[in-house]
């Protein structure tokens, strides 16, 4: 069921747009830090700079993936689709459970390919090195000031982006879940963007609140969250991936208890 | 007969409207049941709940074999339409994993389709999409079969080999229950025909043949009518008059064939307009079923 759940979301023409969207995201990023020629950067400066920067990441990466899965429940409504699956489904717990598993997959699927998409195009417009740059480790002091990401300089860079593709994973899995779980109750297809796109401008709006900064789920999407040392509010990785596992698990069991009551 | 399917007291209310007031029905190993009705009477809500995709609000769903398999055909082609037939139904298998390759190829071919056609389902016309939904359905052997409106987008062939598919199945046990606008399909395919308006049962009409004979008959007038009616009572059989009131046009049953009747209308002095052989009238039915309002029935 997870497996089917998963090729079906997939396994569709929308996928493309990772392609586009994933090329524009890093050359603009690639754009604004070629403009300073004395820069020591490489090709990780292309994946961090992108993966890392909060704009991109809200309005590209998060939104492009919020369009791509939350259609999930309320795409099978209106095509007629669970009629198919439910009714071979031994209960509907499984089902819905399927439905998380699916989205957390397109989720690992999505970012692999958005930072495999990123890496080429950064190897066509930045030196390759086998380490971390002296820009991601030790900024310039112009840069501090505006805020950048500060990489310890003992991180090596291939597992930091195993690292981020897991994080980044997790994370648009469990943000998803929300809005799939809110078109069970309202089965619209355009309910996933919706609430996510005020959602952004709502998080932009409170972004100088400390206390909303802590309690709303956005600031933690991002894993570059944790490499800016000015940042205004710090979240630790592992209080926010317990924030996380806390929203996943919450929205799951929410899920199926409300699957066992939904018409479909 | 064994019974497939008992549904006590089904309820179903939406809000504040109630879809389905009370529905008892019983459905028999290899019978095919018709559902009829208007738009909105509640005819796919029903197919809906015995499915298991919407909750009934009360009553309940007794299968006679809990693990007896439900095919489904839905009013619309449900497809995956970058992936070819095949495997669109190979995915759908994976749900359950009781079959194979082979048997999705098996149903494939019963309805027509090339297992081994590489085109995308998106490219399929609405008939071929129609049947690779038909081989969804039958290719678990199911016990119950949910045909909602199964004739939409069929060509003629496809209509006459769904019709064939339909009376192998029932002949081999499956319990079939079809919900459809066409009068003439239903009646051609289906064993027994509940019709449905707003949320309930208004009148079961069975198809089945039996030992009797369904004629259609028109006389000339009120006179010929009563006359021809104190005969059919008197003589065991049964006259159910059709719409409109000064038409005087009915179905009788009775043991006698067409030859066999006709002289003792003529003894009895009954001027026949019309005779030929029917099966019990479903338009007829329902059109007397159906409430008229503001000139149209509804």
């Amino acid at each position: 069921m997870w497996k089917m759940e998963t090729v079906k979301l997939v396994r569709r023409k929308r996928w493309l747009a990772i392609i586009p969207a994933f090329l524009v995201a890093s050359l603009l990023r690639i754009d604004s830090i070629s403009a300073y020629e004395q820069l020591d950067v490489n090709v990780w400066d292309g994946i961090f700079g992108t993966f890392f920067h909060y704009v991109y990441f809200r309005f590209i990466i998060l939104l492009l993936f919020v369009f791509l899965a939350t259609d999930s429940i309320s795409g099978d409504i209106s095509s007629k689709w669970t009629y198919l699956t439910l009714s071979r489904c031994s209960n509907r717990s499984q089902w819905w459970l399927s439905k998380v598993a699916s989205i957390y997959t397109a989720a690992l699927i999505y970012s692999t390919v958005g930072v495999l998409i990123v890496f080429l195009v950064s190897l066509t417009q930045l030196p390759y090195g086998g380490t971390l740059s002296a820009f991601a480790t030790n900024p310039p002091d112009l840069f501090k000031a505006i805020g950048t990401y500060v990489i310890p300089k003992n991180m090596n860079p291939f597992v930091l982006t195993g690292q981020l593709v897991l994080y980044t994973s997790f994370a648009l899995g469990t943000f998803c879940l929300i809005p799939v779980f809110l078109s069970m109750i309202i089965p619209k297809t355009h309910i996933g963007p919706t609430v996510s796109l005020v959602w952004i401008f709502v998080s932009q709006f409170f972004q100088n609140n400390h206390v909303y900064m802590r309690l709303d789920i956005m600031p933690r999407l991002l894993y570059g969250a944790f490499f800016y040392p000015d940042a205004l509010v710090s979240f630790s990785l592992n209080s926010s991936l317990i924030y996380l596992l806390i929203v996943a698990v919450g929205f799951s069991c929410a899920g199926i208890y409300l699957v066992r009551k939904a018409d479909f | 007969m064994e019974e497939v399917l008992k549904l006590k007291s089904i309820k179903k209310a939406i809000g504040r409207k109630t879809i389905l007031k009370k529905i008892d029905l019983t459905l028999e190993k290899g019978e095919i049941l018709g559902i009829i009705g208007p738009n909105g009477a509640g005819k796919s809500t029903l197919l809906k709940i015995i499915s298991g995709t919407m909750v009934p609000t009360a009553g309940s769903i007794e299968f006679s074999d809990r693990n007896g398999i439900i095919g489904i055909v839905p009013e619309t082609p449900a497809i995956l339409p970058s992936l070819d037939g095949f495997h669109n139904l190979q995915l759908l298998a994976s749900i359950r994993g009781k079959i194979g390759k082979r048997e999705i190829k098996e149903a494939m071919e019963t309805v027509g389709l090339d297992p081994s056609n590489p085109k995308p389902v998106g490219s399929y016309s609405l008939g071929m999409k129609q049947r690779l939904m038909l081989a969804q359905s039958i290719m678990e052997k199911p016990r119950l079969l949910l045909l909602d409106e199964p004739t939409n987008g069929l060509d003629p062939l496809g209509i006459i080999d769904l019709r064939s598919l339909l009376f192998d199945l029932s002949n081999q046990g499956v319990a079939v229950i079809i919900a459809s606008h066409l009068l003439r399909e239903i009646e051609v395919m289906c064993h027994r025909v509940i019709i449905f308006n707003d949320g309930h049962i208004i009148r079961e009409v069975n198809l089945r043949k039996g030992d009797q004979e369904f004629i259609e008959i028109g006389v000339s007038g009120p006179e010929d009518w009563d006359t021809l009616s104190r005969w059919v009572e008197a003589n065991d059989g049964q006259i159910q008059k059709l719409p409109p009131k000064d038409i005087y046009k009915g179905i009788l049953r009775t043991s006698l064939s067409i030859p066999q009747l006709l002289p003792h209308l003529t003894y009895l002095g009954v001027r026949v307009e019309s005779i030929q052989p029917a099966r019990a009238n479903l338009e007829a039915a329902f059109l007397e079923s159906a409430h008229l309002k503001e000139g149209a029935y509804r």
